[in-house]
């Protein structure tokens, strides 16, 4: 009687010498060799996964932070001083239409741009070390890694690694990230004010922190905008959150202040965001010739 | 074991595990395995080579599903062997332990326990191997074994815990799975 060579035995012991090797090897190769396994996964799974994710957000959604409107016989002053904010936007949002007109006459001219592509979050994952978002748009969309991820004008993250059809976003909550933003009051106000700050993101993930001069003129409500030149053009001037608190430095307090700056929405419980991806020069001779 | 079934409840139990995550976290961080609980259930009434060939499959695809940090600004990949060599060390440990416990929930659930342990032990140990000077020298970005070793610690326990009514809930698709369970008195669990 032959014995076989190859016994399901000698199969494991193999697989599990394999998977030891597995474990020491470089970044690069494993890159390439478990991205399409990795996105094929992704996409197979995006199915179910998207409803469970869409019921866990409905569940258990994000805490909204706490507005503490203060005493009562405040109310009615900050009413009528909104209501003056309300008529300057309103004179801000004629002027702001007025220039929008202007860029987009513009952006007509402009050889190549980049267009919002709108995505779908079927999963978002708080890995070992790193935060992610894995979108249903891959690089049959253009998609490619470094690219801008926004909500709005809101900063989300970039994309980390493509697949075909599926795309993750390393997230700018992912623990041990960076960034240079710039602090500015979320309406003009008579005194034009800016302030530079460097954002460290929490142990929690959830807020920012930044150490600023007690002269700085930041105050509780300031936006907090992109102003950092590792990221692309198109991240810049995207807001990164809003100052909650300012409090006294723990070592230098009549010196320094520290700030928190939360995101404005939770970056775990987003169902759509935006990804940056440049326009088809094709789609844009097409159309300058149309015109 | 019917592998088909056990394909479809896998791919089931990864979904939720990745759909439900933002759900089922604590503190941000603390995350069970659901993959791994239905490894230890496997584990308890598959033969010894079905269950290890199992418990590789679950260990890759939980690899798959985890991205970590590289080098880059905004790089991150997978790497798989971690888990993939952890749930096979577990699945040894899960094959031991068939003596000693029970086939009850209970003992399945302290199975869970001890798997989980050992599971999570060699996930650190070799993602620690990897930043040792000598072979690979690639450390992982902002990897802290005593920070992994504490959050698994909660993982471990949040596992076992969610295992009781999870291991309660595969028991009722038992005979699907269509286990071998010639042997005396070992057929089904029972509760106790």
């Amino acid at each position: 009687m032959r014995r076989r060579l190859l016994t399901s035995k000698h199969g494991l012991f193999l697989a599990f010498v394999l998977m030891l090797v597995a474990c020491l090897l470089p970044q690069s190769l494993v890159t390439r060799l478990w991205s399409a396994p990795r996105h094929l996964l992704k996409l197979a799974l995006s199915p179910l996964q998207h409803p469970l994710h869409q019921l866990s957000d409905q569940i258990r959604a994000p805490l909204e932070p706490v507005v503490d409107l203060g005493p009562a016989l405040e109310l009615e002053n900050n009413y009528m001083e909104l209501m003056a904010y309300n008529a300057k936007l309103q004179q801000e949002l004629r002027e702001a239409r007025s220039f929008i007109e202007q860029l987009s006459q513009m952006r007509r001219y402009r050889q190549s741009s980049e267009k919002l592509l709108p995505a779908r979050v079927t999963l978002s994952t708080r890995g070992l070390e790193i935060n992610t978002l894995t979108l249903g748009v891959g690089s049959v969309d253009n998609v490619s890694v470094g690219e801008v991820v926004t909500t709005g004008y809101n900063l989300v993250g970039r994309i980390a690694s493509v697949g075909t059809h599926t795309s993750t976003v390393r997230l700018i909550n992912t623990p041990g990230t960076y960034l240079a933003v710039g602090i500015v009051p979320p309406v003009n106000d008579d005194t034009p004010r800016q302030a530079l700050a460097h954002l460290e993101i929490s142990d929690d993930g959830n807020v920012f922190h930044a150490r600023g001069d007690v002269n700085d003129p930041v105050k509780i409500g300031d936006l907090a905008f992109l102003a950092d030149d590792r990221w692309p053009t198109s991240a810049q001037g995207l807001i990164v959150g809003k100052v909650t608190h300012i409090d006294p430095d723990e070592k230098t307090p009549l010196l320094r202040t520290r700030l928190t700056i939360t995101p404005l929405k939770s970056l775990m419980h987003l169902g759509q965001v935006l990804v940056f991806v440049p326009e088809d020069l094709s789609e844009l001779r097409l159309e300058g010739g149309l015109q | 074991m019917r592998w088909i079934f056990f394909l479809i409840v896998t791919y089931l139990t990864l979904s939720i595990q990745s759909g439900l995550s933002s759900l089922l976290v604590i503190n941000n961080d603390v995350t069970p395995s659901l993959l791994l609980i239905l490894g230890v259930f496997v584990s308890v009434y598959a033969p010894q080579t079905t269950t290890l060939w199992a418990m590789l499959l679950l260990g890759v695809l939980t690899d798959l599903m985890y991205p970590i940090q590289g080098a880059g600004p905004v790089s991150d990949f997978v790497l798989v062997g971690p888990n993939a060599v952890g749930f096979m060390i577990g699945g040894w440990a899960a094959l031991q332990l068939r003596g000693i416990f029970r086939r009850s929930i209970p003992g399945i659930v302290a199975t869970v326990l001890v798997v989980c342990f050992f599971v999570e032990l060699v996930v650190v140990a070799a993602m620690t191997v990897r930043g040792l000077p000598w072979p690979v020298a690639q450390p992982l970005e902002g990897w802290s074994a005593a920070d992994e070793l504490v959050r698994r610690f909660w993982c471990m326990l949040y596992t076992t815990l969610l295992s009781i009514p999870v291991i309660y809930l595969l028991g009722g698709l038992q005979r699907l799975f269509h286990f071998d369970t010639s042997r005396s008195g070992q057929s089904g669990y029972v509760l106790r």
